[in-house]
């Protein structure tokens, strides 16, 4: 289980987040720049709030209180594996040594050529092992680098806008991918998007997001079905609002 | 010849280590950090390339000459000795290598640095696996520019370190020397080397930079 409540102020408006999630996988909805992949940077380390809780499991990744010395766990340390937008495999790597490198990090090079095969066989790219990443499409970039990040075994998957600039089939097929993971690696997938349709067909618990807020949180079908307000209502678009007289 | 090429080699290849040694921890902290410190560091390491050689080796003189800290501190000699040509050569040939590999690290992605850390790479790691590699083009044509004008270096070596056959008179000291005797040959030869490794580094620069495309 994830627990997340953290506060930390933005350039425009001031992050206030407070979630939880179980082993499943949920979505963190919002407009561009409200907040969403602030709030991933949180949680993964790369960015450091001024104050809250970030807990993982039974594993505190970051305590902050006013005036009392905080626990920041390294980035390296926090087991929680992170989908950059447009993949971000290293390039001067082949896609096999992008998904060795975590492996080779937590000291299992042994059994990682083995592993790396099977993840990179598992998400249908096991005939590019050996490719640059500048040789291979965008698709299969994230599908590399989703194995990259599932390689190391992580306790949660982080996810930024992973299906944008895809087009519509290699879209629809890397969702199956992503769909699949919380079920049959039982590794929870937190997933950020802005893209409704992503929201429909993935998310078993969905988090609103506006200006550094989460204005609803709950089951897929629960928001969906009472966006709290006109506000989230048009943020879900035409299909989910009616206008008329009150 | 030989002696003074000898001469130069030892003492290109001294600068070399210490532009390397120095050069890429401060090209990479110059690269991240903002703030005074950085500032003034950039400013004490750029300086040199832009005084004039003999102020250059005036300074050098009074930071290398008996009694002052530094060589109390390093409890060794360097005025007049190989080891000062090379301070000399380093001081000139360090600007280039900072400013080259300055602007390679700045342009590795941070966020390609992020990711390793996610994958459990310590900072260590991150600049080994990553940030390295990534810059290698950079950092190598600023080794090369480095040891191109530290083998070029005549004024403040000629004031720290003399021209001591066999210890401190390198290739283009050896060469004023030369023409000041009237010795042609020897000046000939000299000016053909420096002219052909001059030549072989530009040549050797100009591909770091197309692969850098």
């Amino acid at each position: 289980m994830l627990e997340v409540e953290i506060r930390k102020p933005l350039d425009h408006f001031d992050l206030d987040v407070r979630f939880e999630m179980k082993s499943e996988l949920a979505v963190i909805f919002g407009r561009s720049g409200a907040g969403k992949t602030q709030t991933l940077e949180c949680i993964a380390g790369l960015s450091r709030p001024v104050e809250g809780l970030i807990r993982l499991g039974r594993r505190v990744l970051y305590r902050g209180e006013p005036e009392k010395r905080s626990i920041d766990m390294p980035s390296r340390l926090r087991k929680v594996g992170y989908v950059f937008q447009d993949g971000l495999l290293f390039p001067h790597m082949t896609l096999r040594q992008n998904v060795l490198y975590p492996l080779m990090r937590c000291g299992r090079a042994h059994d990682g050529e083995a592993r790396a095969e099977a993840l990179l066989r598992d998400l249908g790219i096991g005939h590019l092992a050996d490719y640059m990443p500048g040789r291979v499409s965008g698709g299969q970039r994230r599908r590399a680098a989703i194995a990259r990040a599932l390689a190391g075994e992580p306790e949660l998957l982080l996810m930024d806008e992973p299906f944008v600039h895809l087009d519509r089939v290699v879209k629809a097929r890397l969702m199956a991918e992503v769909e699949r993971i919380p079920n049959e690696r039982g590794t929870p997938v937190l997933l950020v998007t802005h893209d409704l349709s992503v929201l429909t067909r993935l998310a078993a618990r969905i988090i609103v997001l506006e200006q550094g807020q989460v204005v609803q949180a709950g089951p897929r079908d629960a928001v969906l079905g009472a966006p709290a307000g006109a506000q989230v209502a048009r943020l879900f678009g035409d299909a989910f609002s009616y206008e008329g007289p009150v | 010849m030989t002696e003074p090429l000898l001469v130069s080699l030892r003492v290109v290849g001294m600068a070399l280590g210490a532009i390397a040694l120095l050069g890429v921890p401060i090209a990479l902290y110059l690269a991240k950090a903002r703030g005074v410190f950085g500032q003034v560091l950039e400013l004490v390491v750029l300086i040199p390339m832009f005084l004039p050689p003999t102020v250059l080796g005036y300074f050098l003189l009074v930071a290398l000459g008996s009694g002052s800290p530094l060589v109390e501190w390093l409890g060794i000699e360097l005025l007049f000795t190989t080891a000062g040509a090379a301070v000399a050569a380093t001081a000139v040939g360090l600007p280039l290598m900072v400013m080259s590999s300055r602007a390679a690290f700045a342009g590795v992605d941070p966020r390609l640095e992020s990711v390793a850390r996610t994958l459990g790479a310590s900072e260590w790691r991150v600049f080994v696996d990553v940030t390295l590699p990534l810059a290698r083009r950079g950092v190598a044509a600023g080794l090369l520019l480095g040891a191109a004008r530290a083998t070029g270096e005549f004024g403040a070596t000629l004031m720290v370190a003399g021209s001591i056959p066999g210890r401190t008179r390198t290739l283009p000291i050896a060469l004023y020397d030369a023409i000041q005797l009237g010795d042609g040959d020897v000046a000939l030869s000299i000016v053909l080397a420096l002219t052909g490794w001059s030549v072989a580094a530009l040549l050797l620069l100009r591909r770091f930079e197309r692969g850098r495309r």
